[in-house]
């Protein structure tokens, strides 16, 4: 008893201070980008860190809808200049605004480093001539007062062109449509705006913040009728939050109100309800603690999810329980009686789930480790903790004993038909082979609670807005930032003849706006010297009408560009622009990732063409980032399969041992296999594809099978042990149902998949479990003998 | 007698001065208003003189003007360079016909100027005219109208300091509900000197 209590002393010890480490550093994500694989190659690290915190994570799209075009175009406005006096927000673009002036000055001052237009024949005298004529036309024309804002240090018309290419991104020809000065849909049923979020991809709690300070802005101005539609990484990660806390709140509410009335009704005993419910908890605060300690915050899904997973957990002290023969006294022998099937029991369902553990999901090592841990403390506290906490009399009462004599009669009918059942293995196996369903399903999207209505309204958004979107880009991949400018800079003449045979509609790079150092010093380069380029300029101004004196300015500041150094990314790190250009030009891990973003892809086939190694250790890789991830999401699962076999192997090895038996373990095995089959079978043949979750699910399916079969494997000629295994048996396996039955009804895919598959398969191990009994129910006197468990007798009377 | 004799010519002097006075009074600007407002098509020849600082002595344009009211302002322009040029609410499209040898090439630009306010009120100054916009030029200038309903001139000053950047006055002069000459000076000292002529209805 000594070491039992000092035992008992070390699991509250390490519980108490999970309590501790839970309550100090609690941190939930919900990022479900953690539910994909990471990929080794450099092309994947792009491609997860554009899912995860991508160019566009801190951009929220919006739109005004209603009746009155006027009315939304000032809404638009006055929510504009509402979020662009708050920090929350970097700036707002909603078609009306110009670039920062520090910006247009930059730009101005560093034309010549700058300019698309090629400067080796703008700087000749027919360049120039040609120039001097279009600026003649250029002055006559409506906008003569914007060309005369620059004409005389500019002839060459660079100034206009750069600020067209960088003005809100989007040229005259390409932008959004406008109405009444602001952007609108093209249908004008909506105005729209870009907002730039200051918090980054990473900080859900001020994405949140923004996010709701746009909508209490917009409700605070909104005319009737009017409405705010908004989407956007940054959004969704805020719904989708928003969801699974609703979910996890509301289900464990009503799973923990129905298993507690369950509970209360089988077993008659509130002491025994709450003492049923200690493991569990236990197991829930040591797993959160042990994924905190080890990944630094615990996912939602994870916690939603783990708690759903631990709570097998449930059944330990309701098998011991049920076993109790007599009060605290004979607590220690009871539970050393269960102890052995029970330790096997959870030794088993681990195996199976260190297989989480060893996969490529951060999202799923989390879920691993946390279940793991869950389980082993839960197991722990049962074993050590639960026998002190038995009263010295424990009154156990006799409910539902209708359900238990039907149970008793269903399962003499199965017992004995085990061989039967196995049919049902390469049954279902066939079925699954020759159905219409896709057995896999690698929808990245399936995961997300976000619905396709939603999806659909932000590809709208964007498309009005010209924005990016449909995943596919160029990525440029380089030893140094200038041999990424160097390569986009090739790369955009490839790109341009795919725009003339229609494979594209533009694209987006970082060396449009900042030119490689090279491509710059080429342009610089071309700058006659000061006296050559006056002699070229009156040469070219003989014939024109204009004053001889008048591009002094432009000799001046071109002769001084020509002697200047060509600008590098760090000199455009402070403003507007270089905080724009960061998106698509970045480094990670020593490399330089350009991202060139494809608008309008029509012919993907020829986009692989793209693809290559450069001998000067540049790559160039075409990305469909969807069907990559679908890619990565099929090897990783093709990867868990062969890992769950080895599983499988292990735990096959682990009960033979335990047994001394090659045979023995099968009857414990077998009824699994055949639960997870027909549950496979029947999930396929209503629809269903399986998704990673499902998969989990499967695993949750080995775990209580084992439980069960373990435990149906110490079904005693004793009739009272007998009856107390039994219920034990089916009111855990109900518990279950009700817990996963209850998850089916959640917002949160991954959360419903589980529900569906563990409640169906949960069933099913039940029911195999009983076809591999050898023995049938024991005869008991008449009229006892639908008396059920709870045949404990701590009382000295029978009757409750 | 003696004193109708000496008060008649007086009496004469004053009547004509108040009948000077109310016909003066009699075309005001929102008659003028309305009666541009009734020619909202029309298309006329135009010669544009044109001085800037910029330039040593000043260019003469030549070509055809076409006003919608409904649609858009369109200048076309035959010399000395061909142009097509049409001002809709904030934006300007500007399709330039380059003749390099025999093979002619439309260059065609569309300006935004929504990030512009200003100068896009500024070039819609004219449009505004020729459309009769009491409301608009009521907000943007102070006027001046002299003259007749058949011989008057508007002279337009701009009555805030972000269209003064661009615009120092417009004048205008015509005749009922036609105008055949506008001057625009600019705030840097350009000036542009619009005559029309061969005016048509549609």
């Amino acid at each position: 008893m000594r070491t039992s209590r000092a035992a008992a002393a070390v699991v509250l010890l390490l519980v108490a201070s999970s309590v501790a480490i839970v309550v100090s550093r609690f941190n939930v994500t919900t990022d479900l980008g953690v539910f994909l694989p990471h990929g080794e190659s450099v092309m994947e690290r792009v491609l997860m860190s554009q899912l995860d915190h991508g160019s566009t994570s801190n951009l929220v799209f919006a739109g005004v809808s209603g009746p009155d075009s006027e009315v939304l175009a000032e809404l638009n406005r006055e929510l504009s200049d509402r979020l662009s006096s708050d920090p929350l927000f970097v700036q707002v673009l909603n078609g009306e605004r110009a670039m920062s002036e520090a910006d247009r000055q930059w730009v101005m001052d560093n034309r010549y480093h700058l300019t698309p237009a090629d400067l080796e024949g703008k700087f000749t005298v027919e360049g120039l001539s040609s120039a001097l004529d279009d600026r003649l036309r250029g002055l006559t024309s409506p906008l003569g007062a914007l060309e005369k804002q620059f004409m005389a240090r500019d002839p060459t018309g660079e100034i206009i062109s750069l600020l067209q290419q960088w003005q809100a991104d989007f040229s005259a020809e390409d932008g959004p449509a406008k109405l009444h000065g602001v952007w609108f849909s093209r249908e004008h049923d909506r105005s729209l705006m870009m907002i730039e979020l200051a918090s980054s991809g990473l900080d859900l709690a001020s994405q949140e913040a923004a996010v709701r300070r746009i909508r209490s802005e917009f409700d605070a101005i909104a005319a009737p009728g009017a409405t705010l539609v908004m989407s956007g990484p940054s959004v969704f990660s805020v719904e989708t939050r928003d969801v699974i806390t609703r979910d996890a709140k509301v289900l464990s509410i009503i799973a923990t109100t129905a298993v507690a009335l369950f509970l209360l009704a089988a077993f008659r005993s509130l002491r025994l309800l709450v003492l049923v419910l200690v493991p569990l908890a236990c197991g829930v605060v040591a797993a959160t603690a042990a994924v905190l300690l080890l990944f630094g915050n615990v996912h939602g899904v994870t916690l939603a999810f783990g708690i759903t997973l631990t709570g097998v957990a449930v059944d330990y002290p309701i098998h011991f329980f049920s076993h109790l023969r007599g009060g605290r006294a004979r607590a220690e022998e009871s539970i050393r009686t269960i102890w052995p099937t029970l330790a096997l029991g959870v030794v088993s369902t681990i195996i199976a789930y260190v297989v989480l553990v060893l996969s490529e999901f951060t999202g799923l090592q989390q879920l691993g480790l946390f279940t793991v841990v869950g389980l082993l403390v839960a197991a722990a506290v049962t074993r050590w903790v639960l026998p002190f906490l038995v009263p010295r009399e424990l009154r156990l009462g006799r409910g539902l004993t209708g359900v238990h004599a039907l149970l008793c009669r269903a399962g003499a009918v199965v017992s004995g038909k085990g061989a039967w059942s196995l049919l049902l293995i390469p049954l279902s196996l066939l079925l699954v082979a020759t159905s219409d369903t896709a057995l896999r399903n690698l929808d990245v999207d399936s995961l997300s609670p976000i619905g396709q209505e939603r999806r659909d309204e932000d590809r709208a958004l964007r498309e009005d807005l010209g924005f990016w979107y449909g995943g596919k880009l160029a990525v440029v991949v380089a030893p140094s930032a200038e041999k990424a400018l160097q390569r986009s800079e090739a790369l955009a003449s490839d790109l341009d003849g795919l725009i003339e045979s229609g494979a594209i509609e533009r694209y987006d790079m970082a060396a449009t706006f900042l030119p490689s150092q090279s491509r710059q010093q080429r342009q610089l380069d071309a700058i006659p010297p000061r006296e050559e380029l006056r002699a070229r300029l009156d040469a070219a101004l003989d014939d024109t009408p204009f004053r001889k004196d008048v591009f002094d300015p432009f000799v001046e500041q071109a002769s001084e560009a020509r002697e200047s150094d060509p600008l590098t990314i760090a000199s455009l790190s402070d403003s507007q622009m270089g905080e724009r250009l960061k998106a698509l030009l970045f480094e990670e891990d020593g490399l330089w990732i350009a991202p060139v973003l494809l608008h309008g892809v029509e012919d993907e086939s020829t986009l692989s063409s793209l693809n290559r190694d450069y001998d000067d250790g540049t790559q160039v890789l075409y990305m469909n980032i969807k069907a990559r991830a679908t890619q990565i999401l099929a090897a990783a699962l093709d990867q868990v399969v062969p890992l769950l076999g080895f599983g499988v192997l292990a735990i096959y090895l682990l009960l033979a041992a335990s047994y001394r038996d090659l045979v023995r373990p099968l009857r414990v095995l077998f009824p699994t296999i055949s639960a997870v089959a027909v549950t496979l079978a029947i999930l396929n043949l209503s629809g269903v594809s399986l998704t990673l979750m499902h998969l989990v699910s499967m695993l949750l399916i080995v775990g209580l099978g084992l439980d069960y079969a373990l435990f149906y494997n110490r079904l005693s000629e004793d009739a009272d042990e007998w009856h107390t295994t039994f219920k034990a048996l089916w009111v855990s396996s109900f518990t279950t149902v009700m817990v996963f039955g209850i998850l089916v009804y959640s917002n949160t895919p991954p959360l419903q998949a589980i529900g569906l598959t563990v409640g169906i398969g949960a069933l099913f191990c039940l029911v195999f479990g009983a076809c591999w009994t050898r023995r049938k129910p024991p005869k008991q006197a008449s009229g006892e003998s639908a008396r059920p468990a709870g045949r404990v007798r701590l009382t000295t009377n029978d009757q409750p | 007698m003696r004193i109708i004799r000496r008060t008649l010519p007086l009496a004469l002097a004053l009547s004509l001065c108040v009948a000077g006075v109310a016909s003066a009074q009699s075309f005001t600007f929102d008659d003028l208003m309305s009666a541009l407002a009734e020619h909202p098509r029309f298309e006329a020849d135009f010669t544009e003189q044109r001085s800037s600082f910029l330039l040593a002595r000043p260019i003469e344009l030549k070509g055809r003007i076409r006003f919608d009211a409904e649609k858009s302002l369109e200048k076309i322009v035959r010399s000395p360079f061909e142009e097509h040029i049409v001002i809709n609410e904030n934006e300007v499209v500007i399709e330039r016909m380059n003749s390099e040898g025999k093979a002619a090439s439309v260059q065609r630009t569309r300006y935004d100027l929504s990030n512009y306010p200003f100068l896009a009120k500024a070039i819609q100054g004219v449009s505004n005219v020729f459309a009769g916009d009491k409301r608009l030029l009521e907000e943007l200038y102070n006027r001046e109208l002299t003259g007749t309903a058949d011989a008057w001139e508007l002279t337009l000053t701009p009555k805030g300091e972000k269209l003064a950047e661009f615009i120092d006055a417009i004048t205008i002069r015509g005749s009922g509900g036609i105008i055949d000459y506008i001057q625009s000076l600019e705030a840097d000292g350009d000036e542009s000197r619009l005559t029309l002529a061969n005016r048509t209805e549609s």
